[in-house]
């Protein structure tokens, strides 16, 4: 078809349980649309996409793939549907079927680890941006999920409500073990994963560590993405012949590289 | 608008009374028992004893007179135009006349019984709201409509809806005083004019509402599959609902009461 | 003087039970052809501020004055004051509903009752002013473009009534860095070429704080700090941290090194300031 647009074009990825993993791009890399492949929201044109050995495509399967990759979208507001906390919580439980006994716990359990607890039974209009958002993630995690996508969950937040969810997500794959796929583009948030995926016109552009994709500082600004200020720094005083690493990434490691020479 | 913000929508408020904790279903079948009834009755002593009735459950769920009235003063309207229309309007033994206009006494006793009746209703079903969350009430009224999914009553359904349409009703309001006050700021005038001119001054409010409302709806709906929805089939309830001795008792007297009544009156 | 406000207070639901005082003691002179920065957390009250400018809230006491008129004064021409003051909401994209670009720019001076000609001057004016060319874009639907198109294309009915004054809340929300980039330099070539005095609201420290000339910030109802850029990280760092507003990472840096005892100058804003002082205090020349 004339039209088509390639929105993503040979991405060859692979997730390991307990990652975490960021996948960056400007708008119209692809990234959301990436995101939207993983719980079979959509399906690839061609190749496939496995999750835990069940191949997307398979159409017996989604349910059961969908129960294990939770999502949490960009707009707070547009995932919640009930009108109290506990209720919107429930909502996926009640989905599969779970007995009611056992709802109480998950949904118990799921507001703890969102730190939501005393707003059990408040209702969304009158939460915050980032308690909206951590709300939207016990939501997805009740269903005891192994897998939490996240498609640019801060995108409509504020600094406050964008650490609230950066520190809940953190918290999730370090005392969980969830492995989270967290699409943005905002450096300090790709910053805190352990590996980072950068996309351009559906293509994988760069792949590496968070300190090893942000000293990239040419392609990422060919990306149309934000370039940490301490590494560019570090790059424009180590070419000025300065023994700065230009692997810097944090303000404490310039600082004490630069007490040396001032 | 930045009042109910801060007030739970709705009329319900929450208080720890019989009547509160009574099961949804005992209370919507009740409310429309006692509606029944007081269409049957037509002596003026068979509505005061229903009207005690409602009142003493008023008095029971503990909900403070204040809000019952509050939820009157909209309707008030309507009881004395109803009070105005059989007062003037009924042919009969005129008992007051001021130029063309003719009270007759049949009119004065039909619309004070009419008035009156119309009083009741509204406080039975200001007492459901009131003392019924909406939560309860929409699983309420899920499980009633459940019965009739034999015929293909799609109880499930109607029941989603009203819960999406409650939880975002407050902020609907919210977008609409946002959308008006970025209006404004371009020169809209919503105030001035005559009714064609008011009427077309809301299109720019009404086309933005339409298009976020659709666009909100397409976003939830990925939401929602997100979730593992996929209809009715198969899904469990968070809240239970349970039938106790409090409720069978309540039901009963509320039944034998209302049809007693109908029938001696 | 262009706005002047005197001792402001607001309070919202004054007189009910959830009454909050989301305003206090606000002082304010604002002059012609300045540019502004308003900073402050979500609930700092910044947004209620902006909207007392064109008399969309009246203050629960105090005065405002544009261009020397008391805008609480019975009879005051409000509409005169909204065409002076053109105030852009955060994600003006929703307000958009007219069938044409055309429209919905000519919505605005059709209000003013322009005629028709003048009308069409306004809307290439306005166009112009934020790069949309007026021959691609005019008959087209506002609903089928980007969101950053559809977000320039608000501005562009507000820019139309020929404000002397334009307010943006959150103009880069939601937007991607080169998407940012791209909004906060039509809002530079707006107030460069034609003058126009503009206030920017935002919570982000760092771009804005390299954008305009002045900053004011705001916590909790009230304005802490009121200077330049460069002041305000070079003296009130430490009160822009205690209200939980961060610092650019190389202001940061330069804070930190002065708290080492190193003699550097703090007021960096953008990387090639940083660079720049770094090579002026180096303690031995480099070697090339």
């Amino acid at each position: 078809m004339k039209d088509q647009i390639k929105a993503l074009d040979s991405i060859n990825l692979e997730i390991k349980n307990g990652d975490f993993i960021s996948i960056i791009g400007s708008n119209g890399s692809g990234k959301s649309t990436l995101a939207k492949h993983m719980n079979c929201l959509l399906l690839p044109t061609t190749g496939d996409i496995w999750v835990d050995e069940m191949n997307t495509k398979d159409k017996s399967k989604t349910w059961e793939i969908r129960r294990k990759v939770g999502m949490v979208f960009q707009n707070p507001d547009n995932q919640i549907i009930a009108t109290t906390v506990e209720d919107d919580i429930a909502f996926g439980l009640e989905n599969i079927g779970i007995k009611t006994e056992l709802m109480r716990e998950r949904v118990d359990w799921a507001l703890e680890v969102v730190e939501m607890g005393e707003y059990k039974k408040s209702e969304p209009h009158l939460l915050s941006g980032g308690q909206k958002q951590r709300i939207a993630i016990a939501g997805a995690i009740a269903l005891h999920s192994s897998y939490l996508v996240l498609d640019e969950p801060t995108a409509m937040l504020d600094p406050r409500g964008r650490k609230e969810v950066i520190d809940i997500v953190k918290k999730l794959n370090r005392e969980e073990n969830i492995t989270i796929i967290y699409i943005t583009h905002l450096m300090e948030e790709a910053a805190e994963s352990n590996w980072v995926i950068a996309l351009d016109k559906g293509k994988i552009a760069l792949t590496g560590k968070p300190e090893e994709v942000f000293t990239q500082i040419e392609v990422l600004k060919q990306l149309r993405l934000d370039v940490p200020q301490i590494t560019e720094l570090a790059l424009r005083l180590n070419k000025r012949g300065i023994d700065i690493s230009p692997h810097t990434l944090k303000v404490e490691d310039m600082v004490e590289s630069l007490c040396l020479y001032i | 608008m930045r009042i109910l913000r801060n007030i739970s929508f709705g009329q319900y408020i929450p208080r720890d009374s019989l009547i509160h904790n009574l099961d949804p279903r005992i209370k919507i079948l009740s409310c429309l028992a006692i509606i029944v009834g007081l269409f049957l009755i037509t002596k003026f002593s068979g509505y005061l004893i229903l009207g005690c009735f409602v009142l003493i459950s008023i008095i029971i769920s503990k909900v403070h007179p204040k809000y019952v009235l509050r939820g009157l003063r909209p309707l008030l309207f309507i009881i004395i135009f109803t009070l105005i229309i059989h007062l003037f309007m009924t042919e009969g033994e005129v008992i007051y006349q001021l130029g063309f206009l003719k009270i007759t006494r049949e009119g004065l006793v039909k619309g004070l019984l009419i008035s009156f009746r119309l009083f009741i209703l509204i406080l039975t079903t200001s007492l459901l709201t009131l003392a019924t969350s909406p939560i309860s009430l929409t699983d309420g009224i899920e499980r009633l409509l459940s019965v009739f999914k034999f015929i293909g009553m799609p109880a499930h359904e109607i029941a989603m809806m009203m819960t999406i349409a409650l939880r975002f009703i407050p902020t609907l309001l919210e977008e609409t005083e946002k959308i008006m006050k970025a209006q404004i700021s371009r020169g809209a005038d919503f105030d001035s004019g005559n009714i064609f001119n008011r009427a077309k001054n809301l299109i720019p409010i009404l086309i933005p509402l339409f298009v976020n409302a659709f666009r909100r709806a397409d976003e939830l709906a990925i939401a929602m599959e997100a979730k593992c929805y996929r209809g009715g089939e198969g899904r469990t309830h968070y809240r239970e609902l349970k039938i106790k001795k409090t409720d069978i008792l309540t039901f009963a007297l509320t039944i034998v009461i209302t049809i007693t009544v109908s029938v001696m009156f | 003087m262009f706005i002047h406000l005197e001792n402001i207070y607001f309070t919202y639901s004054l007189g009910m039970p959830f009454e909050t005082e989301v305003l206090k003691n606000i002082n304010l002179e604002i002059d012609k052809g300045e540019f502004i920065g308003l900073i402050g957390h979500t609930g700092c009250g910044k947004t209620t501020l902006i909207q007392h400018f064109n008399g969309l809230l009246t203050p629960t006491s105090g005065k405002i004055y544009v261009e020397g008129v008391d805008l609480n004064k019975k009879g005051a021409n409000l509409k005169l004051v909204r065409q002076k003051i053109g105030l852009v909401f955060q994600y003006p994209e929703n307000q958009l509903f007219e069938e044409t670009i055309y429209q919905e720019v000519a919505f605005g001076p059709r209000k003013l009752g322009l005629p028709e000609g003048k009308i069409e001057k306004r809307v290439r004016e306005a166009l112009k002013m934020v790069d949309l060319d007026y021959n691609l874009y005019v008959e087209r639907s506002p609903f089928s473009l980007s969101g950053g198109e559809m977000r320039r294309v608000a501005i562009a009915s507000i820019l139309s009534i020929r404000p002397k004054m334009l307010i943006l809340d959150e103009p880069t929300a939601n937007l991607d860095p080169q998407g940012r980039d791209n909004i906060l330099s039509e809002i530079e070539k707006i107030h460069y070429n034609f003058g126009m005095t503009v206030v920017l609201v935002s919570h982000n420290m760092e771009k804005v704080a390299e954008t305009v000339k002045r900053l004011l910030v705001m916590h909790r109802g009230e304005i802490i700090i009121d200077g330049t850029p460069r002041e305000i990280f070079e003296k009130h760092a430490n009160d822009l941290v205690k209200v939980g507003l961060g610092l650019p990472q190389v202001t940061e840096c330069m804070h930190k090194l002065k708290a080492k005892g190193k003699d550097v100058y703090t007021g960096v804003l953008t990387v090639d300031d940083a660079e720049r002082e770094v090579l002026k205090k180096m303690k031995k020349p480099i070697k090339r």
